[in-house]
């Protein structure tokens, strides 16, 4: 009787304060992600996926453990990121890029906190380039360029990487208008741009888009293949229009199945004896800062690009480079309202946005490329 | 650092190039 008392109990008895902060950490986030609805999709399997790793003995986590399963096959094979990588291949209009190849120069600036993070973790000493470098890519506000980059450079750090990647995305809206607000005039915010909407972009150019870049991305950096090949991809299956069936699948059951899976298995690997430490704490303030970076960065680029244009740039449109898609742009459009509510940049910000996701993979690319 | 936003921007002119000559090579016809 009183084993079967010590078997019941086991599990409170075994309880340590860090497990206990780890269920407290879950529970914050299943009650961000349920109350104020910051990126509910992935929050809430991470804050759940956190509780069930963080329970004393937890059969979810051993090694015959549906989580340690889902880890092994979905992160360790880069099987989930890729198959993610489908899905928002499927899902992105590439036109307004097309229509303003350009704005691809915004999406090449607004990587710079990507390096500039990346420096920065490597000066603290604590971490190595490899480890660095997979920290500075929380800065590409790219979900699965971050969790792709850190499954291949930085396994131990790879819990509070992707944490602090997909809460930090959610928060975009909070990080990104302050430094914009700091970096510019309000004479700079009010500055409209003009766009030929008009122009159309032909069924062949959209077919014929992602299969280059494919091979361009890929012969310069065959390391890349696997971010940037899977994303066009999925962009073919959207746009080469005899296979809606597999884009819409792509677009829908693939994303849900493979975000609630991906969600939960991160939430796994935020194990409390490796997760609460100076580390983490060090790792969430870096990336904090990369997300920062970027968005000056980008405006910054685009304000050194007005002392030479005639027809200036909005500078604002320099933060949508980032990759969080389409929340950046709509920031940038709604600063730009309140300064001037007839002002419309939504459509160069858009296009400034959709660079900002092929720059994001391109500067993921390119840190395997020079760390492999 | 330079090396790595170096090769960034490389890439993106090259691309922006590419869809350059995209656009113009074929253009949208209102048959589509």
């Amino acid at each position: 009787m009183i084993d079967l008392l010590n078997t019941l109990i086991q599990g409170v008895a075994s309880m340590t304060w860090k497990q206990g902060l780890m269920i407290v950490i879950g529970l914050v986030l299943i009650y961000l992600a349920i109350k104020k609805e910051y990126e509910p999709m992935l929050l809430l399997p991470i804050g759940f996926g956190a509780i069930l790793t963080n329970i004393p003995f937890s059969a979810a986590v051993t090694e015959e453990g549906f989580l340690s399963i889902l880890y092994n096959a979905g992160i360790r094979t880069e099987l989930f990121p890729i198959l993610i990588f489908i899905a928002v291949g499927a899902m992105i209009d590439f036109s307004p890029l097309l229509k303003q190849p350009v704005m691809l120069l915004f999406g090449a600036a607004a990587q710079f906190g990507i390096f500039a993070a990346m420096l920065l973790a490597a000066a603290t000493g604590m971490f190595s380039l490899r480890e660095a470098a997979s920290i500075g890519i929380i800065g590409a506000a790219d979900g699965p360029t971050s969790i792709y980059v850190a499954s291949r450079f930085a396994q131990e750090y790879f819990g509070p990487i992707s944490v602090a990647a997909y809460s930090y995305m959610s928060l975009v809206p909070i990080i990104q208008p302050p430094v914009i607000k700091a970096l510019t005039t309000k004479k700079e915010r009010m500055i409209r741009m003009d766009a030929d909407f008009d122009v159309k972009v032909s069924k062949k150019v959209l077919i014929l888009f992602p299969i280059l870049v494919t091979l361009i991305a890929g012969l310069i950096a065959p390391v890349s293949v696997g971010l940037v090949g899977s994303l066009m991809f999925g962009n073919l299956i959207r746009e080469c229009g005899v296979l809606e069936r597999l884009s819409k699948t792509a677009q829908n059951e693939l994303t849900n199945l493979v975000t609630l899976l991906l969600g939960i298995t991160i939430g796994s690997t935020m194990v409390a004896n490796k997760f609460i430490a100076w580390d983490t704490i060090l790792i969430l303030g870096i990336g904090l800062l990369a997300f920062v970076f970027d968005t000056a960065g980008g405006v910054l680029f685009a304000k050194f690009l007005n002392l030479f244009l005639k027809k200036k740039v909005n500078p604002m449109i320099g933060a949508a480079g980032i990759s969080a898609f389409p929340m950046s742009a709509r920031i940038v459009q709604r600063m730009a309202q309140k300064e001037d509510p007839t002002n419309f940049i939504l459509m160069q910000a858009i296009g400034a946005n959709v660079s900002g996701q092929i720059g994001s993979i391109i500067a993921g690319g390119v840190l395997l490329a020079l760390l492999a | 650092m330079g090396v790595g936003m170096g090769t960034v921007f490389a890439v993106i002119i090259i691309f922006i190039v590419l869809v350059r000559g995209l656009m113009s090579l074929f253009p949208y016809k209102e048959e589509e």
